[in-house]
């Protein structure tokens, strides 16, 4: 469907907001966290579709936020849609945009305390949230956090937005103030979201967590969140990228054992990791997966040749017998450990 | 004239009260192969019996010659159309099965695993807790019927509500294999039952419920197992849809009668040997011999067949292209030659030689066998943790089929100390 453009407002440095009023209305009410997915083409005529979540709304307008998405170098090309958005749509300029739709739904039938946690531009779906749960009767914290308040966006919105509504808390963390940002006043925090901080935010609560942000972000928090019981249900969360899956970490992080005195060392020459053998590892497959190398595997018992790998340099030895052993050159990774530096082709 | 045994091996009734031990002592015994005959099938449709463990490895470990793809894995045949629609890594032979156990595997290496044991725990403790509170009950309801299908619903991601459909669901799929006709428009069912795994309606009530979970796991990932087949790449490949909802299908089935009849049985002998398992709290490392032994002695699966590719022999029996072999893991799992006192149910018998319960070696080796093995392991540590004594009130009932060595009910009497 087209919307046309009716007005543009500078957020911060690098963020803008546009203002979009549809040409019919839309099939069906937004729901906080959903995004509508806009379509232009490039300059070689190709589609290109990018996501914005809709933070809002003014006067039956949608309002989307957008960052303006630089190169991370010098000879690469900046982001096509963000620049775009930022350096030629105006004001009357006319988008084509389906939705609005995604998983990443404020659910409205819950009664728990919420905390929205948002990273840098990914506040956009969470401040839709905010403008939702504002005068309801659940308590909601809502915490952000970016570099510094010249990059800071939808700042002033959101303190209205608390002095307005009683169940509505802000917490803005500034990872590097500038010398005009005020403690207290711009930001209430210095640093980075700790898990003291949401324990002091929420002491005892048992909420829904709705969390948006970069890579990093989201994976630090969602572990943390993890670490602190909360239930995985009870977290949300949208990426604003390819969709990746949260998990929690599993088993402690790999830490390469130290060598033993002289003990010996394994190389995946094409996974290039090398590290020491740890002799607690009962073979050569497990050790390999502890280290994040997948070898194709079935019977795991030295029956099926599916680990059977190339070995490059060294020799292994056999704790536990196969059926049949491999020819030279080559080893059976279920059943046999290093016997000496090991270089194995994988 | 091909040698046969003096009882029909595809008749559920053979099994009703639990492996027919004297029976393939005589297959073991016979120089060759037996020839089953399957009058229903046509004249000449039978299976060839293969008994002897070392007869068992050979034809599982050389998918070349003996097929999972060339016709059915369990005994009866069914019609080619049938077959593809119903195939998953377990029907099928390398090179396809080589692609989808490297899709699945990362999701039941060790390290993996290894996160479920306290979930395992957390409901294996609770479930006694409540059943020691009542004094008893029947065990299969009470305990190996829930872990194992929780287990794997938590390692999927199916919702706890969904629990009990997902038990009757595969309740259902089972009862495919035994005599009992089945409702074939259950779970909103259109398919012809002959198309189905199991013959079972049921078969397409999970292949729905998984294709919903699998798209809203899409839309919005979760952490769990579906989340992560349905979106993981590997090489650049990924698993179809088709292939997401009968793998899920495959698990759901596969990680479930097994365990539970596994469970069952550890339940029998807990009540016949306490002294045995008395031992493994002053000696921990009996707790893993344990598990082989009780996998060994129940052999959850009582076989699976393969199809010949081309002429061969086999012990001295000739096989002709196209015949179907039947691999009894319930044979090969008593077999004397390869196991002192076979017979003798003993959890200090060494790891080594190993039993065919999770197959007989080769590429179908049991994916869930890790799971499998953590999933009782833990259930014995919390036996023991409570002091339970379990007492067998009646004569356990098996489920009537030829296929799972499965216990239907088992009403026990228990005591110990509950721990909550
Ligand atoms: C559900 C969802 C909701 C979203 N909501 C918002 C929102 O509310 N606000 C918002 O601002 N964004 C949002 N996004 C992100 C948005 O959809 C776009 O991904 C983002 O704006 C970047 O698109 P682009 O076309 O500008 O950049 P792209 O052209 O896709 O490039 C992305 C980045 O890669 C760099 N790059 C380009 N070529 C290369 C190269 N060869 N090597 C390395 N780097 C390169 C670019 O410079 C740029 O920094 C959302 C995303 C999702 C999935
Ligand atoms: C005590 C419990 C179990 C027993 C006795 C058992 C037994 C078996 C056997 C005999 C096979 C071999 C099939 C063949 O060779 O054709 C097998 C395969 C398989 N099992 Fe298990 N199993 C158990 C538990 C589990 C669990 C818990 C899971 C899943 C979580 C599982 C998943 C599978 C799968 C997916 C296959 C097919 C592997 C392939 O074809 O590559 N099993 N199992």
């Amino acid at each position: 469907m087209n919307f046309t453009v009716s007005d543009v407002i500078v957020e911060s440095e690098i963020i803008t907001s546009f203002l979009l009023t549809p040409e019919a209305p839309l099939k069906r009410d937004f729901v906080p966290g959903e995004y509508l997915l806009f379509e232009s083409s490039s300059d070689e005529g190709d589609p290109i579709r990018r996501e914005y979540s809709i933070s809002g709304v003014r006067d039956g307008d949608i309002r989307i936020t957008i960052k303006r998405e630089v190169a991370p170098e010098q000879d690469l090309p900046h982001g096509v849609m963000s620049t775009r958005f930022h350096d030629v749509v105006k004001k009357g300029d006319i988008v084509r945009a389906a939705g609005p739709m995604g998983a990443f739904k404020l659910d409205r039938t819950s009664d728990r305390p919420v905390v929205l946690l948002s990273g840098g531009v990914g506040l956009t779906p969470v401040v839709a949230m905010a403008h939702d749960l504002a005068g309801t009767s659940r308590q909601t914290i809502f915490i952000h956090a970016c570099e510094n308040g010249r990059v800071h966006a939808l700042g002033a919105e959101m303190r209205q937005l608390a002095r307005e509504h009683e169940n509505i808390v802000n917490h803005f963390l500034y990872r590097a103030p500038t010398a005009e940002d005020v403690k207290g006043r711009d930001y209430n925090t210095e640093g980075m979201i700790s898990r003291k901080l949401i324990e002091d935010l929420t002491p005892g609560c048992d909420c829904d967590f709705y969390l948006c942000g970069p890579g990093p972000f989201m994976t630090a928090m969602y572990d943390m969140l993890h670490d602190m019981g909360v239930a995985t249900d009870r977290i949300a969360y949208e990426f604003f990228g390819p969709a990746t899956v949260l998990r929690p970490k599993t088993a402690e992080p790999n830490k390469a054992p130290t060598p033993a005195e002289g003990g010996p060392t394994v190389a995946f020459k094409q996974s290039g990791v090398q590290v020491a053998w740890d002799p607690a590892e009962q073979n050569l497959l497990e050790f390999a997966e502890e280290h994040g190398i997948m070898v194709d595997f079935s019977c795991r018992a030295g029956s099926c040749d599916t680990c059977k790998t190339r070995v490059l340099k060294g020799d292994v030895s056999y704790p536990i017998e196969p059926f049949e052993r491999p020819g030279p050159g080559y080893a059976l990774l279920c059943c046999c450990v290093p016997d000496g530096d090991l270089e194995l082709d994988i | 004239m091909k040698q046969q045994l003096d009882a029909d091996l595809s008749d559920p009734g053979l099994f009703d009260r639990g492996i027919p031990q004297q029976l393939f002592k005589e297959l073991r015994a016979m120089d060759g192969l037996a020839w089953n005959p399957l009058p229903d099938e046509g004249e000449d449709a039978g299976f060839w019996s293969v008994g002897r463990f070392d007869d068992v490895a050979a034809v599982s470990r050389d998918p070349e010659t003996y097929s999972s793809a060339m016709g059915h894995i369990q005994m009866y045949n069914i019609d080619d159309d049938a077959l593809s629609a119903r195939a998953s890594m377990i029907d099928m032979d390398p090179p396809d099965h080589t692609r989808l156990r490297r899709l699945v595997n990362p999701g039941f290496i060790p390290k993996v695993l290894r996160t479920y044991t306290e979930v395992v725990r957390e409901r294996a403790g609770r479930l006694l807790d409540d059943m020691l509170a009542d004094g008893g009950g029947d065990w299969v309801d009470r305990i190996s019927k829930p872990i194992p299908i929780g287990i794997i619903c938590d390692m999927l991601g199916v919702p706890e509500k969904d629990r009990d459909l997902m038990i009757e669901m595969t309740d259902y799929l089972v009862a495919g294999t035994s005599a009992e006709p089945l409702d074939p428009t259950a779970y909103g069912n259109t398919t012809p039952l002959r198309l189905l795994p199991f013959n079972s309606p049921a078969a397409h009530g999970l292949r729905e419920y998984a294709r919903r979970l699998g798209d809203e796991r899409r839309a919005n990932p979760k952490d769990d197992l579906v989340s992560q087949l349905v979106s993981m790449e590997i090489n650049g490949e990924r698993l179809t849809d088709e292939e997401f909802t009968n793998f899920f299908r495959l698990l759901i089935f596969a990680g479930n009668e097994t365990t539970r009849t596994a469970m069952s049985h550890l339940a029998i002998h807990m009540a016949d040997h306490p002294g045995q398992f008395e031992k493994i709290k002053t000696d921990a490392a009996l707790l893993d011999t344990a598990v082989e032994e009780v996998v060994r002695y129940s052999s959850p699966i009582l076989y699976f067949r393969r199809t010949a590719t081309r002429e061969t022999e086999l012990g001295g029996t000739k096989i002709a292209r196209g015949d179907r072999v039947v691999m009894w893991y319930a044979s090969a799992n008593f077999d004397e030659t390869r196991f002192e006192d076979a017979q003798t149910f003993d959890i200090t018998r060494p790891r080594m030689p190993a039993h065919a319960g999770y197959g007989g070696g080769g590429v179908h080796t049991c994916l869930g066998a890790g799971l499998a093995r953590i999933e009782l392991k833990v259930l014995i540590e919390e036996i023991l943790a409570r002091n339970i004594r379990i007492e067998i009130d009646s004569e356990p009932e098996y489920v009537s089929t030829n296929f799972v060595n499965g216990v239907e009910v088992l009403n026990v009497k228990l005591t110990g100390d509950a721990k909550s």
